[in-house]
């Protein structure tokens, strides 16, 4: 599929002529290297928009002042990907306020089976009927704030495990792209708190439209050219592009870089930040320490993050080198990424804020949102002591896949100590790590890489990954075991081509009652309640720890129907195989 | 020639950068320094000095303005200072609280051995600290940067001597000496004096034991540098006056009448103390506090005039100690029963044990016209931020405190005033944290009067005032602020004992409590509680014998559970 992105931005630049979108504030930092694009602007809120669609289940929090085109863009957006009319896109928004009642949420019992006019299904129960929010590949949540908490905690569960529960049926969600919109604090709205922000990868404060961008406004009626917007993006297919996606590289020190932010939001040298309440860098934590100092970000941050911002800084920042054209993630992305994932789920000293905020009054630089304002300082301040660090972190890299020799090894954690690297990460936990858990078995380390890669074949890895199941002295054998899986992806995928099977949803779980092997990876993933997602692929097993690899997805064979499809990768006379084989479909 | 003072600039600039992240891998945590530069007709001019200074930002100041030197080696000499002023940061002092604790040790060490000199130990013994760290942090250096950390001392031997190192008191050379023994190296020196260099290596050993950059003997190490200093001083002084009786008369400028050492200017002398210059004023305050506690408040004034902290009086001072010394709150809370709270309603499945009339019909049939109980069933939950029983309510701060004579000096840690404002300083701590006003009444032949104020600062420097005189209770100011306050009250009165008007004071007092307002009575005194006190309790006054400001927090802090 090359070069879609550039399908995205000329739908994008189709809006911007049609005057419906007019933001023009750009993304610092980054730009388009495919070559066509290359003098085309990264604009702000399209693009980490854009971004959040090319994200598995993105969810994006727009907030600012009404009137700001926050649910319109939203709109646009879902018309474009998912070629939604005026009408349909509607149905994909769900418009916060108090008195918002489950039902009105996620759905009601059958009225048709509570009246006696349909019956009951055949559990002899009343089914639900979810609303068209629940299943829609475009969830637009309006006016997030004005939600009662009672209403986000419904919200949470479906943001956190892409999963709702009404009554005694609950549902996993097929692919969605999730945008929320908030007002400013006032009277009518409720406090969010930060587990339930959290849930919101991505967030950005709109401002109103420039002068110039606003003179075009209102001078043509715009349903018309909202009518088109389905037809801007055609021959696209969203999921596959997100699957695609899921392939991009990351360069060595941009994988990096993640690890060290959220290492610097969580480290401090004097306590656990993620276990202390009573006293924090505001409350006299930082007094006399000597990482109190202006360019260190540990005496400027009161909260760790949550490990979902890690995952997130990781897929959104393939998102972003994608659409950018970019073969692999740079440091460049995730520092311009990384404040729109921070901002409004961490919590910052109000010292910090306050200093910042008086010295850009001093120079004239009036702030939008001192949170995100403050964010990007501290990032900022990350990258420029990650310049430094990198070195070590490349050679601490180099420790864990035994590639140094034993002497370099030596050499390493003395340079470390050295008093002139004034690196909390170092002093707090890589020093301590190398020298109490490393350094004893540095050599049985080198041995098992040199061992993993030499391997040839599926019986040897087997052996070795039990042989370090056992090795609890060895702290990277997650790492090591890593290593053995994907070797084994690589001789599997060598030795067995994918095959392709299609077998009908209706009936599927009586059928499946006839083969045990298959029953039993159906069974441990969906326990008694088969119902897999539409458009979801589900891993039934991996070649890593077992002998195949078997993924299921449900899809739409039309009329109303289901079909699912088996990619299967194994053994040609392996159980399943055969199963599969004699129950197919449609033979590929 | 003109000089192109925007390329020495620019060059300096990028020295700084390349020491930052080439030798500290842009690990230090401190802003890369702005440069500037010394003309001729500069107060600061001083030919091959430089100076720094900390105000917004970290800040060289070049003293260049003759220099005909080439670029490169003015980019080396760049180099050799900024590593120098990185080292006071990461090395020596290392911090603020080290840098006092040295000072501590100067102070404490002069004052015990050689204060018979009469010397103005607080304006030596920041020099003497600076020497100590300079020692330490160009060893340091000398011994990754050899070559570059020697030249640029033997150019800074040259020019502050003026190049007549030989003819320093031996006091003076002191620091040059040692550092040529640690280092092993000529500086120039030409010292011939074997008697004087036996004492420098003795110094130099003590100086290395256990490491020379080995943060947990500074201090001591300090302390062996001044004993070392002040002999050297005593030797230099009885040999100019054998020199005096020889020469019949000629002084040495060295040594003026006063006996106060004139020495060399330190190594990037600052305007406002160079082991300050990362940190913020806020900072340097909190390690004051911390530091504080580690000193009587007669040495904590004089270490802090030490540190060329100029911008902070007396007084100042005085209240950082006193809030040092009183670091525990005393939360005087007073109770009153809840009222209501905001509110907001929600709604939720309506089960068949809730109450019947909680169940909302319009809002079910709204859902569904089905009705199943528990499932299409809605009632409205109200949600609220409401708690029953008491809550704390928050009064002005009436604080009333004896300042007659008996009372004592504030500098006297065993006088009842400075009990009485410690004990204040914990009151007003909490008061500030809920953020209501507070006024001082003070009494003795005359009260003092501060009116309600939210400035706490100027609050704690008010109280600073030492007793005299008698103890007449101020009825009609204590009625003129109680008028004035438009929330009720809570009175603190410290005092030591008998009021000559007492009995008029009671008077009020019960007409004070019978308002709905709140009384503590501390009495730092050891008799039984005046009869006249004791009809206040029956008034809801609190009246308890006090001697110290650990009794009085004690005292609420157990009424409080």
């Amino acid at each position: 599929m090359p070069n879609l992105n550039i399908k995205i931005v000329q739908a994008l630049d189709k809006v911007r002529l049609s005057n419906l979108f007019v933001h023009n504030a750009e993304l610092s930092g980054v730009k388009f290297t495919t070559e066509s694009l290359k003098s085309r602007k990264v604009y702000l809120v399209e693009t980490l928009a854009v971004v959040n669609a090319l994200v598995d289940r993105g969810t994006m929090l727009l907030s600012g002042g009404h009137g700001g085109g926050k649910t319109t863009l939203a709109k646009y957006l879902g018309q474009i990907f998912y070629k939604l009319s005026t009408d349909e896109i509607e149905d994909c928004i769900l418009r916060g306020h108090p008195q918002l009642t489950e039902e009105k949420i996620l759905g009601s019992l059958d009225i048709a089976q509570l009246t006696g006019a349909r019956k009951l299904n055949d559990l002899n129960q009343v089914d639900v009927v979810w609303n068209d929010f629940v299943d829609a590949p475009w969830k637009i949540i309006d006016e997030l704030n004005r939600l009662s908490p009672y209403a986000q905690n419904i919200l949470l569960s479906l943001l956190a495990e892409s999963s709702v529960k009404y009554h005694n049926e609950s549902k996993r969600l097929p692919a969605f792209s999730l945008y929320a919109t908030m007002n400013p604090k006032d009277e009518g709205n409720f406090t969010m708190s930060l587990p339930f922000l959290d849930r919101f990868a991505i967030a950005l404060p709109i401002t109103m439209p420039d002068y110039d961008s606003l003179a075009t406004i209102g001078k043509l009626e715009k349903s018309s050219r909202q009518d088109r917007l389905s037809s801007y993006l055609e021959d696209f297919d969203l999921l596959t592009v997100q699957e695609e996606i899921k392939d991009t590289k990351y360069s060595e020190e941009a994988e990096l870089f993640i690890n060290v932010i959220i290492a610097a939001y969580r480290l401090c040298d004097r306590i656990s930040k993620e276990s202390n309440e009573s006293t924090n860098v505001d409350k006299g934590l930082c007094y006399g320490c000597h990482y109190n100092a202006p360019e260190k970000v540990c005496n400027k941050i009161i909260h760790p993050l949550s490990v979902r911002v890690k995952e997130d800084l990781y897929r959104y920042g393939k998102a972003l080198a994608w659409y950018l054209g970019e073969n692999e993630v740079k440091i460049s992305h995730i520092q311009s990424l990384a404040p729109y994932l921070i901002w409004h789920r961490s919590s910052i000293s109000k010292v910090f804020k306050r200093e910042l905020r008086d010295s850009r009054f001093g120079n004239d630089a009036f702030t939008l949102n001192i949170d995100l304002n403050a964010t990007e300082e501290i990032i900022k301040k990350i990258a420029n002591e990650f310049d430094g660090l990198k070195v070590f972190l490349k050679e601490y890299d180099k420790v864990r896949k035994g590639r140094l020799e034993e002497i370099d090894f030596q050499n390493l954690l003395k340079e470390m100590e050295s008093p002139n690297n004034n690196f909390l990460v170092l002093k707090k936990e890589i020093i301590p790590i190398l020298k109490n858990l490393y350094k004893p078995v540095y050599d049985d380390i080198r041995k098992y890489n040199e061992k993993i890669n030499a391997a040839k074949n599926m019986e040897e890895l087997n052996n070795l990954k039990s042989e370090l199941s056992a090795r609890y002295d060895i702290p990277n054998r997650g790492y090591l075991a890593d290593l053995i899986d994907v070797k084994k992806k690589m001789i599997g995928n060598k030795k067995f081509p994918e095959k392709i099977y299609k077998l009908p949803f209706e009936g599927f779980e009586e059928l499946v009652l006839k083969s045990d092997e298959l029953h039993k990876l159906i069974k441990s993933k969906f326990y008694d309640n088969f119902n897999p997602a539409i458009r979801k692929e589900e891993i039934l097993a991996n070649i890593e720890d077992s002998d195949i690899e078997l993924k299921l997805e449900k899809q739409s064979a039309g009329g109303g129907k289901y079909m699912l499809k088996f990619k299967y990768k194994g053994p040609a006379d392996h159980p399943v195989n055969v199963f599969l084989e004699q129950c197919n479909e449609n033979k590929l | 020639m003109k000089i192109n003072y925007d390329e020495y600039r620019r060059l300096a600039e990028e020295t700084c950068q390349q020491v930052f992240s080439e030798e500290y891998s842009n690990s230090l945590g401190i802003p890369l320094p702005k440069i500037d530069f010394i003309f001729p007709d500069s107060i600061n001019y001083k030919t091959g000095e430089y100076y720094i200074k900390i105000d917004e930002t970290f800040r060289i100041f070049f003293n260049f303005g003759l220099l005909p030197i080439r670029y490169s080696e003015f980019q080396e000499e760049v180099r050799v200072i900024v590593r120098h002023e990185i080292e006071h940061y990461m090395c020596c002092p290392f911090d603020v609280l080290t840098h006092l604790r040295m000072l501590k040790g100067i102070i404490e060490t002069y004052n015990t051995h050689y204060h018979h000199h009469l010397i103005d130990i607080i304006s030596l013994a920041g020099r003497i600290a600076n020497e100590t760290a300079d020692i330490i942090i160009d060893t340091k250096n000398f011994r990754r940067h050899k070559s570059e950390t020697l030249k640029s001392e033997k150019s800074w031997i040259k020019n502050s001597s003026e190049g007549a190192v030989k003819d320093l008191p031996r006091h003076n050379k002191l620091m040059f000496l040692t550092k040529e023994i640690i280092w092993k190296e000529d500086l120039g020196l030409g010292e011939e004096d074997e008697g004087l260099r036996d004492t420098v290596e003795s110094l130099a050993e003590k100086l290395e034991k256990g490491g020379i950059t080995n943060k947990s003997l500074f201090t001591s190490k300090t302390i062996e540098y001044t004993h070392c200093f002040f002999k050297l001083y005593e030797q230099e002084k009885q040999y100019q006056r054998q020199k005096e009786i020889e020469n019949a008369g000629e002084a040495d400028q060295n040594l003026p009448q006063s006996g106060q050492p004139q020495l060399i200017p330190p190594k990037g002398a600052s305007e406002n103390g160079s082991q300050f210059i990362f940190q913020s004023p806020d900072k340097i305050k909190d390690t004051l506090v911390q530091f504080a506690q580690e000193a009587s408040l007669q040495q904590f004034s004089q270490i802090l005039s030490a540190a060329g902290i100029s911008n902070l009086s007396e007084q100042d001072k005085q209240k950082i100690w006193f809030e040092a010394h009183n670091m525990d709150i005393i939360p005087i809370i007073e109770r009153a029963q809840l009222g209501s709270n905001d509110h907001y309603s929600y709604p939720a499945p309506w089960r068949l044990s809730d109450p019947l009339e909680d169940l909302d019909m319009t809002l079910s049939f709204s859902t569904s016209p089905v009705i199943i109980p528990g499932i299409t069933t809605k009632k409205w939950v109200r949600n609220s931020v409401f708690n029953s029983g008491s809550e704390k309510t928050n009064m002005n701060l009436l604080l009333i405190i004896d300042y007659s004579g008996s009372m004592g000096d504030v500098n006297n840690e065993n006088s009842n005033i400075h009990q009485a404002i410690l004990a204040a300083y914990g009151i007003i701590r909490y008061f500030e944290s809920i953020n209501k006003k507070i006024a001082v009444l003070g009494f003795s032949d005359v009260p003092r009067v501060f009116d309600w104020s939210k400035d706490y600062d100027s609050v704690r420097e008010y109280l600073l005032h030492n007793g005299s005189g008698g103890t007449k209770f101020p009825v009609l100011e204590a009625q003129r602020l109680v008028e004035e306050s438009r929330e009720s009250i809570v009175s603190v009165i410290i005092t030591d004992g008998e009021i000559q008007n007492n009995i008029e004071a009671v008077s009020y007092l019960k007409e004070y409590l019978t308002d709905g307002n709140r009384l503590y009575i501390f009495l730092q005194d050891n008799k039984s509680i005046n009869q006249n006190y004791k009809l206040l309790i029956d008034f809801g006054g609190r009246i308890v014998k006090c001697l110290s400001a650990k009794q009085m927090r004690d005292f609420v802090l157990n009424e409080i559970e």
